[in-house]
């Protein structure tokens, strides 16, 4: 599989947090989800990949053309939006038009207005405009987005897209990034961080599960959701199946993890049953694994 | 062309601009339509005070110093979208440059028109010398991210300008032209130095990083 | 076409099966060009992977193939056949039911009977 982003041997130290090393492949074509706890290292991973900070060790390839990330060819293929306060507060829809006009060469003014209107904000050709200051942090993340999305690019990185939409929103924006991927045919990409899979979860193809500054697991839905199963049983068989169980929780009725596929059928001799899971409680499963094994 | 681009991709100043410009468009209207008549004496003292006019000039550079100060990586705002830019670095070099344009520009304005005015170049030589130390000292603290520490010298730089411009606006102040041109060179001097100094430390803008 | 999501079947499953009616009772001709995988992940609200391996499995089975640069086209049916293994499978399934109804006492008639109930509903 054609890689958009991939690298190797990452790492970003600070005094009280270690990102890496990660080594990761994002196919291209697909929209990948980054899935993890807060302060599990998505943001720093994010912040690298769009080279507002610079790993420590390693490297990154994009497009399989470039592992310059302060590459303005690359820049101008990207499509970057932080989580919070990622335009001056004092600025308004107009100074973000003029800025990105200014900063690059595919904005499309004309269809940030039309996206400001589809993502229900105010764009820069509204009579009255307010600042970044005065908006709600939803209302921010939209017209972050609406300029994200009227720019040509080949991959959108978001991080925390989500977060601050309510979900009817939330339900719009993933029609984007299908809408997106549809128009790249195979060519564009999206990748965004979460915490919360489970509105997100029918417009994510792969996955990249984070968890204290490590990759624990990655791959297609798909593929994961056959890889694992959620196993449920009887309380008094819980210290048999625990060494089978990756995470668990368990209270004098019943208990309930996750456990590779593979060891499915021991777990039916112990009277459990399984199932496969959803992205929402596989995410659970294995962050809950994480923490656990920190 | 670029530079003002650059200028405009971080500081949208230009109604602040405009508003001094005005401003002192009306100040200069003022003279002439006075030159010749018994209130002239008293609009002459008056701009005198006008040197302060020059302190605005520096604006155009304390309106970047503060778009710096509220996007630092402190701050947590805006830092990420300027940083993540096509060519940051060379933006923000060109962003300086332009903040120093058009604050030069305003002093030469400044001196231009007080020129007609004036008997003696001393005090416009004077304004001129205020003006590059304050330029000065702003391009030095470009990079200073220290809410409390950058706060005290633009407000010091902004007071300083104050005082310096009372006590030297007394009329009867003369001073031998040999100091003046001395001071003058020096000055230009300093400038020069603290333009180069932010111009070739532009990546510390898109590379300093908050320990975490 | 009708997606559930929450069904015991797999979405990439319903996805196939119905192509796989459309394309024998012929309302999807031979040759005909499928909808591209990211616009159906687009029209149907679903992940690009999961119409990805609904098409896979459509090729796995013949009723379809990638043509590089275009997409996936019908592949030309032989019905007949096609016709033929369903019903190999329908009299497989008939059997059961009768080793069933014999153990249940169930007569011939009965059965019949069962089967046209079921059939309106």
């Amino acid at each position: 599989m054609e890689s958009i982003i991939s690298a190797s041997g990452l790492v970003k130290s600070y005094s009280k947090f270690t990102l890496g090393q990660l080594s990761f492949s994002i196919p291209k074509g697909f929209s990948t989800a980054l899935i993890g706890a807060n302060g599990a290292g998505k943001t720093t991973l994010i912040d690298i990949l769009c080279g507002v900070i610079h790993a420590s060790e390693g490297k990154i390839n994009y497009f399989g053309e470039s592992s310059d990330p302060d590459s303005p060819a690359v820049r101008e293929r990207v499509g970057y939006c932080a989580a919070a306060g990622f335009f001056p507060t004092n600025w308004k829809p107009k100074n973000i038009a003029s800025s990105f006009e200014i900063a690059y060469k595919n904005f499309d003014r004309e269809k940030f207005a039309r996206l400001c209107g589809e993502l229900g904000v105010e764009s820069h050709l509204a009579k009255k405009q307010l600042p970044m200051y005065k908006l709600s942090d939803g209302n921010r993340m939209r017209t972050a987005l609406a300029a994200v999305f009227a720019r040509e690019t080949d991959v959108l990185i978001l991080d925390e897209p989500g977060s601050s939409l309510d979900p009817l929103m939330r339900d719009r924006l993933c029609d984007k990034f299908r809408e997106y991927l549809d128009r790249g045919d195979g060519e564009k990409s999206v990748i965004f961080s979460t915490h919360n899979i489970a509105d997100m979860e029918n417009a994510t193809d792969y996955a990249v599960f984070m968890g204290n500054g490590k990759i624990i697991e990655t791959g297609f839905v798909d593929d994961l959701k056959e890889k694992y199963i959620i196993v449920r049983g009887d309380p008094e068989k819980f210290p048999a199946a625990r060494e089978l169980l990756l995470s668990y929780s368990s209270n004098s009725t019943t208990f309930e993890g996750l456990a590779y596929a593979e060891n499915s059928e021991k777990l039916r001799l112990l009277g459990a049953v399984t199932e496969h899971p959803t992205l929402q409680t596989l995410s659970v499963g294995l962050l809950k694994y994480a923490e656990g094994k920190r | 062309m670029k530079i003002l681009r650059s200028y405009k991709l971080f500081s949208f100043g230009h109604r602040r601009i405009i508003i001094l410009a005005a401003w002192f468009a009306a100040v200069a209207a003022c003279g002439f339509t006075l030159k010749n008549t018994a209130a002239f004496e008293d609009f002459l003292s008056g701009f005198v005070g006008v040197q302060h006019m020059v302190i605005p000039c520096v604006l155009s550079i304390i309106a970047l110093n503060g778009t710096l100060l509220a996007n630092s990586t402190n701050a947590g705002f805006g830092y990420k979208f300027f940083r993540s830019l096509p060519n940051a670095e060379k933006h923000f070099g060109r962003a300086v440059l332009g903040g120093n344009i058009i604050s030069l520009l305003g002093t030469a304005v400044v001196a231009a028109v007080g020129s007609l005015y004036f008997e003696s170049m001393l005090m416009l030589k004077f304004s001129v010398v205020v003006s590059m130390v304050f330029l000065s000292i702003m391009n030095f603290v470009t990079y200073v991210e220290n809410y409390f520490l950058k706060l005290a010298l633009l407000m010091l730089t902004i007071g300083f300008a104050g005082g310096i411009v009372g006590f030297f606006g007394e009329q009867e102040f003369t001073a031998p032209n040999a100091v003046v041109l001395y001071t003058l060179i020096a000055c230009a001097a300093v400038y020069a130095a603290s333009l180069i100094y932010v111009l070739m430390n532009s990546g510390k803008f898109t590379r300093k990083e908050r320990k975490k | 076409m009708k997606i559930l999501q929450n069904s015991d079947v797999p979405i990439y499953k319903q996805i196939a099966a119905q192509f796989k009616e459309q394309i024998i009772n012929g309302e999807i001709a031979e040759g005909e060009l499928l909808p591209s995988i990211r616009s159906l992940a687009r029209d149907l609200k679903i992940s690009v992977i999961t119409t990805m391996k609904a098409y896979e499995l459509m090729t796995e089975e013949g009723l379809i193939s990638a043509v590089q640069g275009k997409g996936y086209i019908v592949n030309p049916q032989d019905r007949e056949m096609i016709r033929e293994q369903h019903l190999r499978i329908l009299e497989q399934h008939l059997q059961n039911a009768m080793d069933e109804a014999r153990l249940a006492g169930v007569s011939p008639d009965e059965l019949v009977e069962m089967i046209k109930v079921l059939y309106k509903v």
